[in-house]
């Protein structure tokens, strides 16, 4: 699914982003880095429906989503903090999507495969570990079918082998289900993940 | 937190005068009702209506709480009703913590009544000496309790967790049910105890709205447990009073019990984590 962004802006408190024009290929892996307060995470945000923009559109493809609320996007976010639902196992968090109808036992245990999460499936999420909560969440955002993956500093306090591991699978997912994804990070070794990077300083766009 | 070391005594005075102030009374209380018919008041089926009454009316108070006031914390909390509104509402909510709660009855009881511009509408609404009006007295009293308590605890959930779970395609009104509620459940059933609590202790609003209890299927007439260890007091005095204060003070430590067991419940800790 294409994201396109014609002359957006959102103002947060003193900050502004934008005006933004922006355009990500269907498919495309997208890094998205530059200094704190760049506008990075307010991007994404606008890109999920968190927020809606002061001024411009926002279209997945041909469709103005610029109103629609998040629930209506088909994108998946992942923040930089886990955000497994603490009541549910992984596995019920993995199932949680509502967008398909009700997944499978089979289809839960597929996705959690994708991230070698599968040992994790009865475990509630504060019995993981920090790395482990990752591929759980990821699971459960790759099981949503989501044609957009907006990954907020995924990869934040997890040790470099669980990092790179958990890099790979994502990128090879995305690559073979044409998931468009849109990543911000921090790290350099990030940017080798992307297609393509975008760099973002004082709400506009560098490069 | 524990510390291997004994706390200073700048808190342990505070907190032993403290625990002399609240519990002394109430010690002692029970502990003269013992000699004077606390036996008997157990086995009295007049008061054991009453209680049953009393805590039956609390306890759909505080569900009617419960059902209301969660949703309304999570409006107030997460900003769905914004700016000066929000604040305004806010207050007119906990309202009626500060109120006396004489007042509170008196104004419950002019609503219905031919006095109130709502009478064309409310008069059918028998709520003077019956149990409606005393679950309507217990839940006006008691609610604000429940939604400070739940608002409280939402201020310390996630809110990315709702997001989360709209991005993975469910609706507001589904995020609520499946993570919100079930992230809270710890902290709605300690309000939901907490505001039982308060209900059955109330006495000031319903020693005007519902002094007797008219008409209750098998029970007849009865009176609110407070109403009616005051009534014991009035016509008999306090030796008479004293036996139906001590088993009401036992019967009202029930829901502080359940309290403090859920308290105890290892998710509590998760649930706002």
């Amino acid at each position: 699914m294409e994201i396109r962004f014609d002359g957006v802006r959102k103002r947060r408190g003193g900050f502004e982003l934008g005006p933004l024009d922006l355009r990500v290929p269907p498919g495309e892996y997208r890094v998205l880095v530059g200094p704190n307060g760049a506008g990075k995470t307010t991007l994404l945000y606008l890109v999920a429906g968190f927020l809606t923009p002061d001024a411009g559109t926002v279209r997945f493809d041909a469709a103005d989503v610029t109103a629609a609320p998040p629930e209506r996007r088909q994108a998946a976010f992942v923040f930089s903090e886990p955000m497994l639902f603490p009541h549910l196992t992984v596995a019920e968090n993995v199932a949680f999507s509502p967008r398909h109808g009700p997944l499978s036992p089979e289809d839960v245990d597929s996705a959690l495969d994708l991230l070698g999460a599968r040992p994790l499936a009865t475990l509630r999420p504060a019995e993981l570990s920090t790395g482990q909560a990752r591929r759980a969440e990821i699971a459960r955002a790759i099981a949503s079918k989501p044609r957009i993956l907006l990954l907020d500093e995924p990869y934040a306090s997890i040790d470099p082998g669980d990092r790179q591991a958990i890099a790979a699978a994502v990128k090879a997912l995305a690559a073979e289900r044409r998931i468009t994804v849109l990543h911000v990070s921090h790290h350099d070794e990030d940017v080798a993940l992307g297609d393509a990077v975008l760099r973002l300083r004082d709400g506009r766009i560098e490069s | 937190m524990r510390t291997p070391h004994r706390p200073p005594l700048v808190f342990l005075v505070p907190l032993a005068i403290l625990i002399v102030l609240l519990v002394v009374p109430l010690a002692v209380l029970l502990g003269l009702a013992a000699g004077y018919g606390l036996g008997a008041a157990f086995l009295d089926p007049a008061f054991l209506a009453s209680v049953l009454v009393t805590f039956a009316g609390a306890g759909l108070a505080a569900g009617l709480a419960a059902l209301l006031g969660t949703p309304s914390a999570y409006a107030l909390s997460r900003g769905l009703v914004g700016g000066r509104l929000g604040a305004v509402i806010e207050a007119v909510l906990l309202a009626p913590l500060t109120v006396p709660h004489v007042i509170a009855g008196i104004a419950l009881l002019l609503t219905s009544s031919p006095l109130s511009p709502l009478y064309p509408f409310l008069g059918g609404l028998r709520i003077v000496d019956t149990f409606l009006g005393l679950t309507l007295a217990f839940f006006f009293v008691s609610s604000p309790l429940f939604v400070s308590g739940v608002k409280e605890s939402l201020g310390k959930m996630d809110p990315r967790l709702e997001l989360a779970s709209r991005s993975l395609g469910a609706g507001p009104g589904e995020t609520f049910r499946r993570v919100v509620v079930p992230g809270l459940r710890g902290p709605i059933l300690e309000s939901f105890l907490l505001t039982w609590a308060r209900a059955v202790s109330e006495f000031g609003s319903i020693v005007i709205l519902a002094y007797f209890l008219l008409g209750l299927p098998l029970l007849g007439t009865v009176l609110p447990a407070s109403v009616f260890v005051f009534n014991a007091y009035q016509v008999g005095g306090l030796y008479v009073a004293l036996g139906y204060a001590g088993a009401l003070l036992v019967f009202s430590l029930i829901p502080l019990i359940l309290l403090q067991a859920v308290k105890a419940r290892p998710w509590r800790s998760a649930s706002t984590a």
